[in-house]
């Protein structure tokens, strides 16, 4: 069984081939496993309401947060942007500048941390309970393709509210886990693809040529933050150049889209069991969210 | 290479000599592993022994922050941050590379894939 689906929110857009399959589940390719970014919206903040009203009722504060508009690009396969990378290098200056005193950018505040920090240790300890179950709680799992299991409560006010919102909150968190990680095993594919493999070699060859002694683009990122600021640029445009010249990243986005389609596949009923609760979860969001 | 602690190679003493150990499943965190509301918690071992190293924020390099000694020592974690964003892993800095893992709000998982490979973390809407 085939399942077409535009993928969304994995870090960058993609599209897949559609499959006119009988039988197939009906997801359009212009639509998304994780649906639209309004959709997204409405599901997470009507999980936070209901986190919240939970928490409330047990004697706590609780702050509902909305979903931010991040923008976060990951590059796995490196970047080929030379006018960027010539201006910006990799951007670390930019997050170098927002750190704190801990060393950690202060880029997602979380919404409860000044109330959970005016609270005792016991208190605090509590709070976090309350929220996701007591530490001998029920729990559930769900296993990836390379094996990893993904574990999550069935008790507190997070699973309650999934429960309400979903109907049957550990089918909605089995599924998820899965979809979740789904571009890990995508990427798992393209970089073991021999097209991939040989294009990153003549990457590297290309970076030894330009005096970076680097086997893959994250090397490169790691080399710019331990060169500083003056040398970032140098190598970032270099890596660049040397991603153009052989062609490493729209290799691996040319294997992507083939591959996506192989891994919606084989995730066909996963997908499908998870759209539909998905589905029927938006309609009760609304109502939540309108009463 | 980096030396592990010592506390941790006594740990990981303690636990050759006879307790449970099961590599892939997500069994739920034992009552030691207790994850403060607000944060990423990652575990130097896995199925969450060993040091704790709680990140609030998403930081493109750990080895710059206060939890250095964690990187590329990772095995376990868990997202309980409050704000029911998700939270990935990148085994390269500013988020690149192999993704290890990406958790949804409460989520855990015992066994990281690939282990003692964690660089980088960041929060974000969707995976």
């Amino acid at each position: 069984m085939l399942v077409a689906v535009g993928v969304l929110g994995v870090g960058c857009s993609r599209s897949t081939p559609s499959s006119d399959q009988q039988g197939s589940p009906s997801v359009s390719v212009d639509g998304s496993v994780f649906g639209t970014r309004d959709e997204q919206a409405v599901l997470h903040l009507a999980e936070q309401t209901l986190i919240g009203r939970c928490m409330i009722e047990l004697g706590f504060e609780f702050q509902v947060a909305s979903l931010p508009n991040d923008t976060l690009m990951a590059e796995p396969y490196g970047h080929d942007d030379v006018e960027l990378s010539r201006s910006e290098g990799y951007g670390l200056e930019r997050s170098s500048a927002t750190r704190n005193e801990s060393g950690e950018v202060p880029n997602v505040t979380d919404p409860n941390a000044a109330y959970t920090a005016s609270l005792s240790p016991g208190r605090h300890q509590a709070f976090t309970e309350a929220l996701f179950g007591p530490p001998t709680g029920r729990s559930g799992s769900a296993d990836l393709p390379d094996g990893t299991s993904i574990g999550f409560p069935l008790e507190g006010c997070l699973a309650d509210a999934r429960g309400e919102l979903y109907d049957d909150g550990e089918a909605y968190m089995s599924a998820v886990s899965i979809i979740d990680n789904l571009a890990t095993e995508v990427q798992t594919r393209v970089t073991a693809h021999d097209d991939y493999i040989r294009a990153r070699d003549q990457w590297r060859r290309c970076m030894k040529d330009r005096g970076y002694a680097v086997e893959r683009p994250s090397d490169a990122v790691d080399l710019a933050f331990a060169e500083g600021n003056l040398s970032e640029i140098e190598i970032a445009v270099a890596d660049a150049e040397c991603s153009q010249s052989s062609s490493l990243v729209t290799t691996a986005e040319r294997l992507e889209a083939q591959v996506w389609v192989d891994v919606l596949d084989d995730n066909a009923e996963v997908i499908a069991g998870y759209l539909e609760l998905r589905d029927d979860a938006i309609e009760r969001a609304r109502f939540l969210l309108e009463s | 290479m980096k030396t592990r602690p010592l506390l941790v190679i006594v740990a990981m003493a303690i636990g050759l000599m006879g307790v449970e150990a099961s590599p892939a499943k997500a069994d739920n965190p034992p009552m030691t592993a207790y994850c403060e509301s607000g944060t990423l918690c990652v575990w130097w071992d896995s199925h969450y022994s060993g040091n704790r190293y709680p990140f609030q924020y998403s930081n493109p390099q750990w080895t710059d922050t206060g939890n250095a000694a964690i990187a590329n020592d990772d095995s376990s974690s868990r997202n309980n941050g409050t704000s029911g964003l998700r939270v990935s892993i990148y085994t390269g800095p500013n988020y690149t590379d192999t993704r290890v893992v990406c958790l949804a709000m409460g989520s855990y998982t015992g066994h990281h894939s690939p282990t003692d490979s964690g660089d980088s973390n960041v929060w974000v809407s969707s995976c």
